[in-house]
């Protein structure tokens, strides 16, 4: 390598340049000396490894510095050509994605429910995945002779022995206790968060899943809060009037307890397998809160009343999209992905 | 809890015209959830009542055999028969040509045609239970076919109804009737049909017979048997247990073993009150109920050796444990067809204590199931003489023994409920004429105080364990029964947030900020990919990639589903670099992974424990984890992210401390590892390029990132505030030096700031850092033989006019000279400047 040789380098992509017509020649000029692969001061860049430590000590930054030179060169001609064209715009060739991502179907739809939530006055608040049995358990009413411990299939965590008791939580339920510790009454909360059964896994159940829970706590809140909000919530979520079925259930940190069933948004209503030609689907457990729970999170039940009420946005999330097997969630595929690249 | 409709139907007084399915729905809407409505026999269409006439060997085949069979026709049928109990004059389930078969109870079901068997016309079959859909209900030996002479029925009757089968088992989900001991049994669901059908309740009378005392003697030893009654019986031969009793025994999925067993299985399906039998001569002469002393064993009715602890209530004799208590049986004093006479038991237990020995030994009956539910002990005298009644044709009248031995405390609960109270849990009002007859529809005792506009309830001993105990068990029993399709719904107002509650949210609206700020910019800028994982570390990751102190340090599970996830993980980037492999299998050459999720360890963390405990949980902070593959420069684009996402959440990245480090808690780096640290010195992001699986570090190959959301937030705000701008035009000003790798960029960008004050790091842009020469291996100076080269362009400019040239060349000079300064060993080059 030559110092005349850089020069010449320079001298030819000037004239190169100067002669350049139009965008599409000074394109060209700029591939024949700066091109990924083959542009000739690319190459040189790339000849440069190979010299000995002295000529690299000089002729590096040289070259490089060539490199930038010749690139702003470029740059400046090119503004100066696309001002005016001749070339005819063929408005039905693909567009040029933007090289945008993809956010999971789970975000998608807890943003959703947080704005739905949101705009109804509710204040999002989290809480810790791995909870203390006395959150988990105890706060909610369910000592732990109490026969639903059974319902939910627990992870416990290994700890010492006498040491206090910890899980994955099992709901989202906790939450209710740790806002109600933290922001007193009146208060109108959801929680949106992982919680995690210790069972064997299916097309329909996971180790860990998505639940979301909701809280109200105020003076005189009762039974027609509770089966109206949730309707209000349905129609904000589906566009749509939704007809909702309150039927007894027990869960021990509500009295009453109920499941709420929600028309089969596949049929109709009219029953298909999807409902087990119900015309229902099971969407959520509600209920007043019971006294027990309130007072654990601190607040007089004696003034105030509430209801809570918690679903599976997992599940939301299958019915929503159709998503045939619940595992997909979590594995991440590519294929996902693809789908949804762009939505965001 | 399976239930036979016809059953109920009796009990509550149901109407015929209430179908089955509808019955379910209303116990659906009002007591407890119905999982599905079973036609009993649903492919028993079509068989009718054989009798056998005469039976003639087949004359080509020893275990064949022809029947003349009787069906009612106007001829008899020939049938070719395998059978082994086939016998003249028995009544057997026809099947005629033309009617759907299922083969031995296997495959498809099969139209059946007159057919030769081994040179024989066979016209129809005589069929075996599974054959017709009745395997579940009827218990028979390999080869058998049905017998069905002690039903009766004329030829050519269709066997569903002489077998009663135009009947609906009713499943009923147990996880609905947990907090509902009454509801274990079909009284306590015939008692909420005729509450919610208002028809009158149809339970049997008892009464108690007049007998002696049981012919042994029982000793209750502890408390945590709270009501016992036995008796004794003689059995008499040949007794048998009658179709009406298997059918609910079959559906409950109790397997007929004894006339008097089944009869006590039966009779707690009905009260809900388990029942116990003990060969009465295997025991001997007395039963005591006590706690088990830490040394014994039993082997149950299901063969199981045991060993009992402190606190399993148990049933003796003087010389072992004959029974654990409320849970099973032992296999010694089992009642076996040898049996003459049976001592029997009705007692309850300790729920608690009941609960904790069946969950040790994972041990779940049918009574322990009851018993852990809290029965009402009031019943258990009833209860038993319900059962010796209905043994009645099965015993020795005179043989028949009761004694009460423990005689429960009567404990019936009052709640007072008032009418406001009512109104404002449910959001409007009922009339208490309503109420009244709803809680006298239950079996509530309810006195109305039209005054104070109270209600004084008394609660049925079978509601008073536990289950209804506070005005609001009251509430829920008339909301429910009131029914909920009547509610009318209205949205909460929404209340205005207080002041209080906003300030004490703004840290968990800045954790939800910083997930949406990182999804936004890691989506929008760079094209990744958004993961949610699970909370498990896999075996193969912990056993490669951890040292052993850093496992110390991780949360493990105490059960596991799967054996290679026993522990949490403590980083995200494993399942995203396993995401980020799976891709690169799939042929994607570059791309960008991340989650937003926790991770756990043992440190403390910011949760409290709560209840008596004042700890705190261990850690689990929210974590951004970022892996890429196939980028060049990986460090560059990894911390621009970094500085990037910082600026975006209104953190100021400069005041990030970055360094190269050695070790990190996990193996996954290679020899390229770099940690951020806050102001405070915590720990805000550490990345690094990852070792390929052969341990190579190749940089394109793989990254990872991590930043712990909460110290970086912790971090304090910037505060963007206008700044004029400058009207005079800047210079730009390249140098490159050339120097030692060890000078760092931050110490050259501090000889630039020596010399010329008020210039910030943004004035300051490198160019490009390209290494010269080569390592000799060996050297003794092999750090300094490879050097670095960096160009920078400074940006300079007055506030007041427009710089002079020879006044940037002047400072071009007088940087380089603080640089030769600094670093002896420098070569430094001015190039070309221009004006902007």
């Amino acid at each position: 390598m030559h110092e005349d040789i850089l020069q010449g380098l320079e001298k030819r992509f000037k004239e190169a340049l100067d002669t350049a017509q139009d965008a599409v020649s000074v394109e060209k000029v700029r591939a024949q000396f700066l091109g990924r692969s083959s542009g000739e001061i690319t190459l040189m860049l790339k000849q440069i490894a190979e010299l000995p430590l002295e000529d690299k000590q000089y002729y590096g930054p040289r070259v490089q510095r060539l490199k930038t030179l010749c690139g702003e060169a470029v740059e400046r001609a090119l503004s100066a050509h696309l001002t005016a064209t001749d070339e005819v715009l063929d408005p039905t060739i693909p567009g040029g994605a933007p090289p945008v991502g993809s956010l999971h179907p789970l975000t998608h739809l807890w943003r959703d429910l947080e704005h739905i939530f949101s705009r109804m006055g509710f204040l999002v608040v989290d809480g810790p995945e791995l909870e203390s049995e006395y959150y988990n358990f105890e706060a909610l009413n369910i000592p732990s002779w109490h026969p639903a411990r059974d319902m939910q299939d627990t992870f416990y965590i290994d700890t010492p022995v006498g040491s206090p008791r910890f899980v994955l939580r099992t709901h989202t339920s906790p939450v209710q206790i740790r806002a109600m510790r933290t922001y007193g009454a009146p208060l109108q909360i959801v929680a949106p968060g992982k919680v995690f059964r210790f069972e064997a896994t299916d097309a329909s159940h996971d180790t860990t899943f998505h639940q979301v829970e909701g809280l109200v706590v105020g003076h005189g809140i009762g039974l027609t809060h509770l089966k109206g909000t949730i309707e209000a919530f349905l129609f904000a979520l589906w566009g749509r009037e939704i007809a909702v079925r309150l039927r007894p259930g027990y869960f021990p940190f509500t009295e009453p307890g109920f499941e709420i069933d929600m028309q089969c948004q596949i049929c109709g209503g009219s029953g298909c397998p999807v409902c087990k030609h119900h015309g229902w689907v099971e969407f959520m457990g509600a209920g007043l809160v019971h006294p027990h729970v309130l007072r654990a999170g601190g607040i007089d039940p004696e003034h105030y009343t509430g209801f809570a009420f918690g679903f599976g946005l997992t599940r939301l999330a299958l019915m929503k999209y159709k998503i045939p097997d619940v595992r997909m969630l979590l594995s991440n595929s590519l294929d996902m992905s693809h789908q949804l690249q762009g939505l965001i | 809890m399976n239930i036979l409709y016809s059953e109920i139907k009796k009990l509550a007084n149901i109407p015929d015209s209430v179908s089955a399915y509808e019955f379910a729905e209303k116990l659906t809407a009002h007591t407890v959830e119905v999982d599905a409505v079973q036609p009993l026999a649903p492919e028993c269409s079509g068989f009718v009542v054989g009798v056998i006439e005469s039976i003639t060997p087949h004359p080509d085949a020893d275990r064949l055999k022809i029947a003349t069979v009787n069906h009612g026709g106007t001829a008899l049928a020939q049938v070719v028969c395998g059978g082994v109990n086939i016998y003249e004059g028995m009544r057997v389930v026809y099947a005629r040509p033309g009617v759907k078969v299922r083969w031995h109870g296997e495959g498809d079901p099969v139209t059946l045609e007159p057919v030769p068997v081994r040179g024989v016309m066979s016209d129809g079959m005589i069929c075996a239970a599974n054959e017709v859909g009745l395997g579940h209900l009827i218990v028979q030996k390999e080869k058998e076919v049905v017998d069905l002479t002690a039903w009766g029925g004329v030829p050519g009757e269709d066997i569903a109804r002489v077998l009663g089968l135009d009947d609906y088992c009713i499943e009923v989900d147990n996880k609905s009737i947990t907090n509902r001991p009454d509801l274990w049994g079909y009284w306590g669901m015939a008692r909420e049909a005729s509450a919610i059908f208002g028809t009158k309740l149809a339970l049997p009378e008892i009464h108690p017979p007049t007998s002696g005392s049981a012919d042994i003697e029982f000793e209750v030893q502890t408390d945590r048997c709270l009501a016992y009654a036995g008796a004794t019986v003689r059995c008499i031969q040949g007794a048998h247990t009658p179709w009406s009793i298997l059918k609910v025994l079959a559906i409950a999925g109790i397997v007929s073993r004894h006339p008097v067993v089944d009869r006590a299985n039966y009779a707690m399906l009905m009260t809900g009150q388990p029942f116990h039998a003990f060969d009465h001569d295997k025991v001997g002469e007395k039963i005591v109920v006590r706690l088990a002393d830490k040394v014994e064993t039993f082997v149950g009715l299901d063969g199981t050796p045991r060993l009992l602890e402190d606190g399993d209530i148990v049933i003796a004799n003087k010389k072992e444990v004959l029974a654990l208590a409320g849970i099973i049986g032992g296999r010694e004093s089992a009642v076996t067809d040898m049996t003459t006479r049976i001592a029997l038991e009705s007692a309850v237990f300790d729920g608690l204590a009941i609960r904790k020995t069946s969950q040790r030994n994972a041990l779940r009956t049918d009574a322990s199931a009851r018993y852990e539910k809290r029965l009402d002990p009031t019943r258990t005298e009833q209860s038993l003489h319900y059962l010796v009644e209905l043994l009645r044709d099965v015993v020795d009248v005179d043989s028949i023994g009761i004694t009460q031995v423990v005689q429960p405390s009567v404990q019936e609960g009052v709640v007072n409920v008032s009418a406001s109270k009512i109104r404002s849990m449910l959001g409007f009002s009922v009339d208490h004429i309503r109420i009244e007859s709803i809680l006298a529809s239950l079996g509530f005792g309810v006195v109305y105080d039209t005054h104070d506009d109270i209600f004084q309830i008394s609660v049925p001993s079978w509601r008073a364990t536990g289950d209804i105990a506070s005005p609001e068990d009251v509430i829920e029993e008339i909301a429910r029964m009131y029914g909920y399709a009547y509610i009318q719904g209205e949205p909460v107002q929404a209340s205005a947030m207080r002041d209080d509650m906003q300030r004490m949210h703004t840290a968990t609206d800045a954790r939800k900020r910083a997930g949406d700020v990182a999804r936004a910019l890691l989506v929008g800028a760079y094209g990744a990919h958004e993961c949610i994982g699970y909370p498990f570390l896999h075996e193969n990751d912990r056993k490669k990639y951890f040292t052993e102190t850093a496992q110390a340090g991780l949360v493990g599970l105490k059960n596991v589903v799967n054996e290679e996830e026993r522990y949490l993980r403590p980083t995200q980037i494993f399942g995203l670099m396993n995401t980020a492999r799976e891709r690169m299998k799939a042929g994607t050459r570059k791309g960008v992974v991340f989650e937003v999720g926790h991770v756990f360890t043992m440190d403390h963390g910011r949760y409290d424990i709560g209840g008596h405990d004042t700890g705190t949980l261990p850690a689990q902070p929210l974590m951004l984890t970022v892996v890429g593959w196939g980028q060049e420069s990986w460090f560059e684009s990894a911390k621009g992210f970094v500085e990037a996402y910082l600026r975006a959440l209104d953190r100021d990245a400069s005041s990030l401390e970055w360094n190269m480090v050695s070790e990190t808690s996990n193996k996954v780096y290679g020899n390229q590892c770099v940690l951020a640290k806050n102001h405070a010195r915590e720990d805000v992001s550490c990345m690094g390029a990852v070792a390929r699986r052969d341990g190579v570090t190749v940089t394109a190959h793989m990254f990872a990132l991590e930043l712990n959301v909460d110290t970086l937030l912790s971090m304090p705000s910037m505060q963007w505030m206008y700044r004029p701008g400058n009207p005079y035009p800047t210079i730009s000003l390249d140098q490159t030096i050339e120097c030692d790798q060890s000078v760092t960029w931050y110490q050259v960008l501090d000889g630039i700031q020596r010399v010329q004050h008020g210039v910030s790091a943004d004035d300051v842009q490198v160019q490009g850092i390209y290494f010269v020469g080569s390592t000799q291996v060996g050297s003794e100076h092999e750090a300094a033989t490879k050097r670095k080269s960096i160009t920078y362009r400074l940006e300079i400019g007055s506030p007041f006019r427009t710089l002079q040239k020879h006044e940037a060349i002047s400072l071009q000079a007088r940087v380089r000279n603080q640089l030769l300064d600094m670093f002896p060993s420098m070569t430094c080059e001015s190039m070309e400047d221009g004006n902007h």
